[in-house]
């Protein structure tokens, strides 16, 4: 039996948060949002059917996972649409981990527990900051009390196993308000904490504030631009969250990820993101969704009314297949698996790859662990905290030189 | 093409000088089009700046050349060589090969302007060729033009005829005729013996794959055609003449020979660029000429920097490059030399720093080199202590302070031409560049000559720049070398990260040693990517330290969201990541971008 993930991408949102780059639209109408789910389906049949030969009765999936744009939006009819779709076409493992974002605010008791009898057993709910003032600049949907709300909802409907997110490096945050709101949300108690930066993507309006680099036009959309963290303080804010959260029975697998550590075997961890950062099979179903199978790459267009078009055609809906080689695989199997707290065992990648972690990356590793960026521990390799900090940097050197950028062809010959 | 019998009374080989933006270029276009050469929708503004640079930025580089039939008023057709000629300083050079090859000069003045530094140097480089320069007034359509007073002033100033100069507008077309006229009366037909041996000066040169070197000639004596056995005299290279012709625009007409007072050109397969110099001169084998003609006077570099590929694997194509733009610039030097910081690369020498930027741009945009460039030098005299003595074209070579007795400097003569609000401001930035006055003198009320003599070394740092915006644009300049006086001179080395790197040492004035350290300091703080580690930035004088910057360590490089399963994304991410990094080049363990090495040195006059 081989692993398999599915992803379902509902690009739905109640409205658009200033910070947000994730495919998605808001003031949909409903029978479009209907239109889009009944692609969705005809997609999930026709991507089973696509196959490879005899590989969908090998996979079992271990993981569903609904990701928006805010999939809560949605009426819970048609999530159980999507959900039952996957069960008919796919061999779903009755112990399979079954994801839906939420955002507070667009879910009720009976909503819940809605999801709760169709076979969701995990939610990450949105909860991004816990101070009103921050989720107003966001421009989030919700307030502070809609949280509360959604998550009592979510344990009386039944869920015990509940992600929230929250972000750190807000604008006008400080150290000290920002370990209010962790605190807070560590005392609800919730089994998993995806905990990120903000970071200012181009297209939104944030980065119109604060991407540019000029003088921010005065009153884009009536935000006061209250000046971001330094990156002090915002480093500062990430360790005191690992810091933090350790002692409140948290572990950390991942560099923004940590999970409740009651019996030690990661039973909270997040099954879906292990599945991308350790390379396994996954498919996504639905607009812009991205796949992996058998070491191809691939991603649905990009247009929503060219997606309800298509009708699940998988041949119109994949774009930019990209078959990985060695090298590729080798390359993603560092940077991703670098992400985890377990880090890269010299073994399994030997085992995996068939050439020894020494032979390729020998010198980068020594470099970069001579810097305090990489260490060992437990005879993997993993990044130091101050390699956290600048992972982006680290994680580069382990892309591999190509062959033909070391002979460029040159232009100006001779022309005698 | 032309069947025309090209007597020499019928031939006008002619040239426009002017100051940078007086008009030049227009109204050279003027005439070509007044007499015909181009149909409209072969006429484009400006034909004669062919090249790119020249067109953006509106000024011409390389000579051109242009032959022209016009039916003069007695009814009679005349061959009008034109020779377009560069208007800038530093290309002087240029304008002294093309006037070899005139026997008159069209100067154009601005009527809103008047007479410019350039002007007169370039005035005065005519007629120091025995030149006949008559002048035209241009730009008389604008409201502000005061064409009585401009030629009062070209009397007053140059010392020639102008009151009955031709007032002209080469934008609108007005007075063309009239100018064209002039060239024919007033401009002397060629002189030379047809019969005699052979004797034709190269006064420039261009490359063509399909056909060698196209050698552009103006005949003194003689006759050359296709198939001549030719000699060129100072190389002593012997070629085959195979193609013979005049200069259409943007195009060569062939014909079957070319005699005594013609200009043209003639192709031989010459493969070997050196064996067809400009300035040499050519011969019949068979029936050589007594002797050559003295060519031009050889214009020395004054600016050197080091040119370097940005991958060094491309060194072999930079030599290529630079060898054929040498072809027909001749005033471009070059010789191999090797950096710590940078690798191979060549040591240049330019006519100043505008030449330089030009070469620079020709390399990058005709030649596609990525390119690093050092701090550019003037020639220094160092005397030793042992008594020898030598000359200093690249600071990196300067021996230690304990073996210099003492260093010589160049300076040049400067001559500032402004209007008098500005004499203050213009003054005050001479002494700020240890300029030492000479004099002011007033032409009019309107216009001052300041005459200061000022450290070459001074001048090409943005010394044009810091004038421009000092007098808002009003200012112009012009200068000449006086000679050599010694200097308290001392070599400023920069450190990154405690390694010097040889590429960034310059010599300076003691006095301004401390400022100018501290201001590299302060750009290259700017333009080094922060690291993972602290860098400390020092300028140092003999292994002295007087001024430091540091690079605060990088403290947060995170890939930022997950982007559910789309790692595509982030590998694009980290692929910008590393793609930035070859775009660096590595001084010990520090990565600095390639144009930072420019950036610093275009140290900016903003205070």
């Amino acid at each position: 039996m081989k692993e398999l993930a599915l992803y379902v991408h509902v690009p739905f949102c109640v409205k658009k948060c200033y910070y947000c780059d994730f495919l998605s639209f808001a003031e949909i109408a409903p029978e479009d949002r209907t239109a889009y789910v009944d692609a969705v389906l005809e997609e999930i049949s026709e991507a089973a059917a696509a196959l490879p030969k005899q590989s969908n009765a090998q996979y079992e999936v271990s993981s569903i996972y609904f990701g928006g744009g805010t999939p809560s939006s949605m009426d819970p009819y048609q999530i159980a649409r999507l959900l039952h779709q996957m069960q008919d076409y796919y061999r779903v493992s009755p112990e399979a981990e079954i994801t839906l974002e939420v955002n507070p605010g667009t879910v009720t008791l009976p909503k819940l527990q809605e999801y709760y009898k169709m076979g969701i057993n995990r939610l990450s709910i949105g909860a991004q900051s816990m101070m009103n003032h921050d989720l107003m600049h966001l421009g989030r949907a919700h307030s502070v009390a809609d949280f509360y709300e959604a998550y009592r909802n979510a344990r009386t409907a039944g869920f015990r196993n509940i992600s929230v997110d929250v972000m750190m490096g807000l604008p006008g945050q400080t150290v000290g308000e920002y370990m209010n709101t962790l605190r807070e949300l560590a005392d609800c108690h919730p089994e998993h904490i995806s905990a990120y930066s903000l970071s200012v993507e181009e297209g939104t309006p944030y980065y119109e504030i604060y991407g540019t680099g000029r003088e921010a036009a005065d009153n884009i959309l009536g935000l006061s631009k209250l000046p971001l963290p330094e990156e002090e303080a915002e480093r500062a804010m990430y360790h005191a969250t690992v810091n933090f959260l350790v002692s409140m029975g948290y572990h950390r697998y991942e560099i923004s990820n940590f999970a409740k550590n009651d019996d030690g075997n990661g039973r909270y961890e997040s099954r879906h993101n292990k599945a991308y950062w350790t390379r396994g099979d996954y498919l996504g179903f639905g607009l812009g969704a991205s796949s992996m199978i058998a070491n191809e790459r691939f991603s649905n267009l990009r247009n929503l009314a060219d997606y309800v078009e298509a009708k699940g055609d998988t041949k119109t809906l994949r774009k930019d297949r990209t078959e990985l080689g060695l090298k590729e695989q080798i390359e993603e199997y560092m940077f991703l698996g670098l992400r985890m707290a377990r880090g890269i065992s010299p073994a399994a990648f030997e085992e995996t790859f068939d050439v020894s972690l020494k032979a390729l990356y020998g010198e980068v590793i020594d470099a970069l662990a001579a810097e305090g960026l990489l260490a060992w521990e437990n005879d993997a390799l993993v990044l130091t905290t101050r390699g956290i900090d600048v992972s982006n940097r680290v994680l580069s050197y382990f892309l591999l030189e190509d062959e033909e950028d070391t002979a460029e062809a040159p232009e100006a010959k001779e022309e005698a | 093409m032309s069947t025309l019998k090209e007597q020499q009374k019928n031939i006008r080989n002619f040239c426009i000088v002017a100051h940078i933006d007086h008009g030049k270029s227009t109204l050279a276009d003027r005439l070509i089009e007044h007499t015909g050469v181009l149909t409209d929708r072969e006429m484009q503004d400006q034909v004669l700046d062919n090249m790119d640079i020249e067109r953006e930025r509106g000024i011409t580089i390389k000579s051109q050349c242009v032959r022209m039939v016009y039916r003069a008023q007695d009814g009679e057709e005349y061959i009008l060589n034109m020779i377009d000629t560069p208007g800038h300083v530093d290309f002087g050079y240029e304008v002294s090969r093309s006037l070899a090859a005139c026997d008159g000069a069209i100067l154009v003045v601005d009527a809103t302007q008047g007479v410019e530094a350039q002007t007169l140097a370039n005035v005065y480089m005519a007629l120091d060729h025995g030149l006949d320069v008559f002048p035209v007034i241009n730009k008389i359509d604008l409201p502000s033009a005061e064409p009585e007073k401009v030629k009062d002033e070209i009397e007053d100033v140059i010392g020639i005829e102008a009151q009955d100069a031709p007032l002209i507008s080469a934008k609108t077309g007005t007075g063309i005729e009239e100018v064209l006229e002039a060239v024919v009366t007033r401009i002397p037909a060629p002189t030379g013996d047809a019969g005699a041996p052979l004797k034709a000066l190269i006064f420039d040169s261009t490359y063509d794959s399909y056909r060698g070197v196209i050698v552009f000639v103006r005949l003194t004596d003689g006759v050359i055609r296709n198939g001549m056995r030719v000699r060129f005299m100072q190389s002593g290279a012997e070629e085959e003449v195979v193609e013979t012709g005049t200069f259409g625009p943007g195009r060569f007409i062939p014909c079957e020979e070319l005699s005594a007072g013609m200009v043209g050109y003639f192709t031989a397969s010459i493969k070997n660029i050196r064996n067809a110099r400009v300035g040499d001169t050519v011969t019949e084998s068979a029936r050589p000429c007594a002797e050559a003609l003295p060519g031009y006077k050889k214009v020395l570099p004054m600016v050197y920097c080091g040119f370097y590929p940005a991958d060094n694997a491309r060194y072999p194509e930079l030599r290529d490059a630079l060898e054929k733009l040498q072809l027909n610039d001749a005033s471009l030097l070059y010789e191999p030399e090797t950096s710590q910081a940078l690798g191979f690369g060549f040591r240049c020498g330019f006519l100043g720093l505008l030449h330089l930027e030009v070469i620079e741009e020709r390399l990058s945009r005709e030649y596609n080199m990525d390119l690093v460039t050092t701090a550019p030098s003037v020639i220094y005299k160092v005397h030793k202590t042992d008594g020898s003595e030598f000359e200093l074209t690249n600071p990196s070579n300067l021996p230690d302070p304990s073996e210099i007795e003492y260093m010589e400097e160049p300076m040049v003569k400067g001559e500032i031409m402004v209007t008098p609000e500005y004499v203050g401001p213009i003054m005050q930035l001479c002494q700020e560049r240890r300029g030492v006055y000479v004099s002011t003198d007033y032409i009019e009320q309107s216009r001052a000559v300041l005459k200061y003599d000022l450290p070459l070394n001074e001048v090409i740092y943005d010394f044009f720049d810091a004038l421009k915006s000092r007098s808002r644009g009003y200012a112009s300049f012009d200068y000449e070398l006086k000679g050599y006086v010694r200097s308290d001179l001392v070599k400023l080395d920069i450190l990154i990260n405690k390694e010097q790197v040889d590429a960034l040492s310059f010599i300076v004035h003691a006095d301004g040693a401390y400022e100018r350290g501290r201001k590299m300091c302060e750009k290259l703080k700017e333009e080094i990517p922060r690291h993972l580690f602290e860098i400390p930035i020092q300028a140092a004088i003999g292994g002295k330290v007087i001024a430091r910057e540091t690079v605060k360590a990088l403290r947060k490089d995170v890939l930022a969201k997950c982007y559910g399963g789309d790692i595509t994304r982030k590998r694009k991410l980290l692929e910008k990541q590393k793609e930035g990094k070859k775009r660096m080049r590595q001084i010990g363990s520090v990565e600095i971008p390639q144009n930072a090495f420019l950036n610093v040195l275009k140290l900016g006059d903003e205070d």
